[in-house]
């Protein structure tokens, strides 16, 4: 298996490999996955040429699981087996489902969210999301003739931890190293700005089917920094549609009708509500299972009154993104408009009256995300930028916090805060001879805890008796460029810890992930061991880059000629190894070259900050 | 890793290499913070070892804080305070009867404002306690800069602080009424 081509030892290393690498908006209705070909950013076809992936699978009981199109039009002969929007159930509890969602199929809540009855079996909606995904990692490896290195997936910004797991586990049982999950808006904000060089404030408007977010971002020649993001990841697309269903149920005078007139009517109001983006006008007709018809004519101007509630609720967030940024409509120079939802006439209106100046919309609302996912999976899997150095600065999209006395929130790290954020308290006990103190982490804007969503909970224990209020304990939360949020609490005194780094509590395990994995694929085991070679032979082969990129710079003699020797000696070594297909000793091989490596690679960056004119400092601080 | 003494905080103006200002150029302060950032950025060594990847994430979760402490007025003015030994805490000090007699104004117009549901008291609210609190931005560039009257710039933080709970519990009233 021929996988990277490895430099022979001793020869200087070949020229980099482009590492395939994807983007893949993962999106209530549509899916896409794009990847930089010839230097840009482009969306991948099916065999049929298309780009777009409905997001619909269909269980069935004796055959295979059906994904896109052909599931989607399945829907009305079986509307219990398939299901739509399922990003819409990711993270969520029955409890957190609007009635119509609860209705429409046989849900109950599984482990830690909502599972569903299928006619070929129990479903949990990371099962179902690891199905479309599937589809496209095929497609991508299809396309582009080799395997991937990983992918990036985007989630709307407004994702709480629960859904960016379930997101992420999601990834992981369709056989994708996730190289991060990165927010919509920001995805199609790269997409943009690389396109078009542009400067100064944008606001990212983004309404997909079931989710809406709106992103604040300053960029700076190269530098794309998000100031504020807020939305709700309850309101899109769908809820229009369901606002017209009811309209028909009302004209029709229709009592609620049965699954699959439901769903027959849930696509005539989609259809309607695409139709008069166009049109002034739309004829819904609908054969009902009991024979009679439904025969409606449905106007522009009716929709657009259905749709104002849903309009409104969106500027809400709008408003709070741009006080949280610290500007105003006015200083806004850019609105792009992202999701397929943007398209009706009304929402476009609605914004350019918001803020005053007519919406961009010359990147497609359906693939802009997709495509900035692309740009920066092709950067983060170490291939070299084609539109030179760009950086992203995200931030964190709700504020994270500690439980105290009487149910209320501590906050710890503010929402919006740039990543990565480390943010410490101290905090101390309330009785005498406390030994232990239980921490629980919650996620949220709500000042009672109860409102809020529990990420985890851990324990402190080991504190030396004292009076009440005698300790002196230091939690610390942290939150890395990838958004993960680890905590730690110390006791100061006495010195005993204890951390944990957050997962919620359905979080799948690798364990559980690899069971899984193996109940779906024939071939479980030979996948999984070519998995973990391939993973080892690209860390092995990062390794080895940046050490030989480090000894290239190395004119300050950071290292002594024995150091040296030794270093190269384990290069060798590796690069031997390489040549074989053992990923335990590839593995060994590896850590003993890093051991080697590690001051070599401090002194490094510690001097790259010193040399800068900003960071002169920098190092002495840490 | 070696912290600094507990008693001297980290000096975040030498690390953009600034004057230790309170009036400082707030575009100085985003190219330098933006300089900075993009070097030591955990992204930037995604290709690299996990040495390299740690040390990143240290780095640049430091130059977000440092940034975040300098970009407001009313933190600012308390970095400058604490690096010249000056420390305010949470609960701050006596203040002047005239300002808690003003402050206790906002907050009676904030209610009455709340109970009616009055978006444009709200706003009129708002926009007058954001001139006050711009006044006394003004007035800390010359307490700290040039009169050096670290006293008086205690009490103007303090009024600060007062001004930034008001003006969020503004914002949730705004956001109440959207609800």
């Amino acid at each position: 298996m021929a996988l990277l081509s490895i430099a022979e030892p001793g020869e200087s290393q070949a020229p980099h490999q482009h590492r395939l690498a994807v983007g893949i908006d993962l999106g209530t209705t549509n899916s896409l996955v794009a990847a930089v070909r010839d230097g840009s950013a482009q969306a991948l076809r099916d065999e049929d040429g298309l780009k777009l992936l409905p997001s619909v699978v269909r269980y069935r009981s004796d055959g295979p699981v059906e994904v896109g199109l052909e599931a989607r039009s399945g829907q009305i002969a079986d509307p219990l087996n398939t299901i739509v929007s399922v990003k819409r159930w990711m993270g969520r509890r029955l409890a957190d489902l609007t009635d119509a969602q609860r209705h429409a199929y046989r849900l109950h809540d599984g482990h830690g969210m909502v599972e569903v009855e299928t006619a070929a079996g129990t479903r949990s909606p990371v099962q179902i999301s690891a199905d479309i995904l599937k589809v496209l990692r095929q497609r991508a490896e299809q396309a582009l003739a080799g395997e991937l290195v990983g992918a990036v997936i985007t989630v709307p910004a407004y994702f709480d931890d629960a859904q960016r797991q379930a997101t992420k586990d999601a990834a992981r049982l369709a056989g994708l190293n996730v190289l991060r999950l990165l927010n919509e808006p920001t995805a199609a904000a790269i997409a943009y700005g690389l396109e078009h060089a542009s400067e100064g404030l944008y606001a990212v408007y983004d309404l997909g089917g079931g989710t809406f977010d709106i992103s604040i971002l300053r960029l700076t020649r190269g530098v794309f920094e998000v100031l504020a993001v807020n939305g709700d990841s309850a309101l899109g697309g769908d809820d229009l549609d369901q606002a017209v269903y009811e309209w028909i149920l009302a004209q029709a005078q229709l009592p609620p009708p049965p699954p699959r007139d439901h769903r027959l009517l849930m696509q005539q109001a989609r259809q309607a509500k695409e139709c008069l983006s166009l049109h002034q006008e739309a004829e819904i007709y609908a054969r009902m299972s009991d024979g009679s018809a439904v025969a409606l004519t449905l106007e522009r101007a009716t929709l657009e009154s259905v749709a104002a509630g849903l309009i409104a609720r969106t500027l809400g967030p709008v408003r709070r993104a741009l006080r949280d940024a610290g500007t105003t409509v006015e200083a806004i120079q850019g609105v792009v408009l992202v999701g397929g939802a943007t398209r009706m006439p009304a929402i476009r209106s609605a914004v350019r009256d918001y803020f005053k100046r007519e919406p961009l919309t010359d990147i497609d609302p359906d693939e802009a995300v997709a495509l900035g996912a692309a740009i920066q999976a092709h950067a983060l899997a170490g291939n070299r930028s084609g539109a030179g150095e760009w950086l992203l600065l995200d931030v964190t999209p709700l504020s994270l916090g500690l439980e105290t006395m009487g149910g209320l929130t501590e906050r710890i790290i503010a929402r919006n805060s740039t990543l990565p954020v480390a943010r410490g308290q101290d905090f101390t006990t309330f009785k005498d001879g406390q030994t232990a103190m239980s921490l629980h982490v919650v996620q949220g804007e709500r000042e009672r805890v109860a409102d809020c969503r529990s990420l985890a909970r851990f324990e402190l224990r080991g504190i030396p008796p004292m009076a009440a209020g005698g300790a002196r304990i230091r939690v610390v939360f942290q939150v890395d460029a990838d958004g993960l949020l680890s905590v730690s609490a110390r006791e100061q005194l006495s010195g005993v810890e204890a951390s944990v780094t957050v997962k919620p509590s359905f979080g799948l395990s690798d364990i559980e992930i690899a069971a899984m994995l193996g109940d779906s694929t024939a071939h479980a085991a030979t996948d999984a061991s070519i998995r973990a070679l391939t993973e080892q032979v690209i860390d092995a082969e990062r390794l080895l880059e940046s050490i030989d990129s480090a000894l290239a710079g190395d004119t300050q003699s950071w290292l002594s000629d024995a150091d040296r020797t030794k270093l190269e000696a384990a290069m060798s070594a590796l690069r031997e190894e390489l040549r074989g297909e053992d990923a335990a000793r590839i593995r060994q091989a590896a850590a003993a070259l890093n051991d080697l490596g590690t001051p070599l690679a401090a002194r490094r960056m510690d001097a790259a900050v010193r040399s800068s004119l900003a960071g002169r400092q920098l190092a002495e601080f840490l | 890793m070696t912290h600094c003494g507990s008693t001297a905080p980290p000096d975040y103006f030498s690390l953009f290499n600034l004057e230790p200002r309170f009036a400082l150029l707030l575009d100085e302060l985003d190219i330098a913070y933006r300089t900075l950032a993009s070097q030591v950025h955990p992204d930037r060594f995604a290709a690299g070892t996990a040495a390299e990847q740690r040390r990143a994430l240290e780095l640049a979760t430091h130059a977000n804080e440092a940034y975040r402490a300098l970009k407001t007025p009313l933190l600012r003015a308390r970095h400058l305070l604490g690096l010249r030994g000056v420390e305010i805490g949470e609960s701050g000090g006596a203040m002047r009867p005239v300002f808690l007699d003003r402050q206790i104004e906002c907050r009676e117009a904030l209610g009455d404002a709340r109970m009616t549901r009055d978006a444009a008291a709200l706003r009129e609210l708002g926009a007058s306690v954001r001139e006050h609190a711009a006044a006394l931005s003004t007035g800390l560039a010359a307490q700290l800069d040039t009169l050096r009257d670290d006293a008086g710039a205690v009490e103007s933080v303090l009024q600060l602080m007062f001004l930034d709970k008001l003006l969020a519990d503004i914002d949730d009233a705004f956001d109440e009424l959207e609800a």
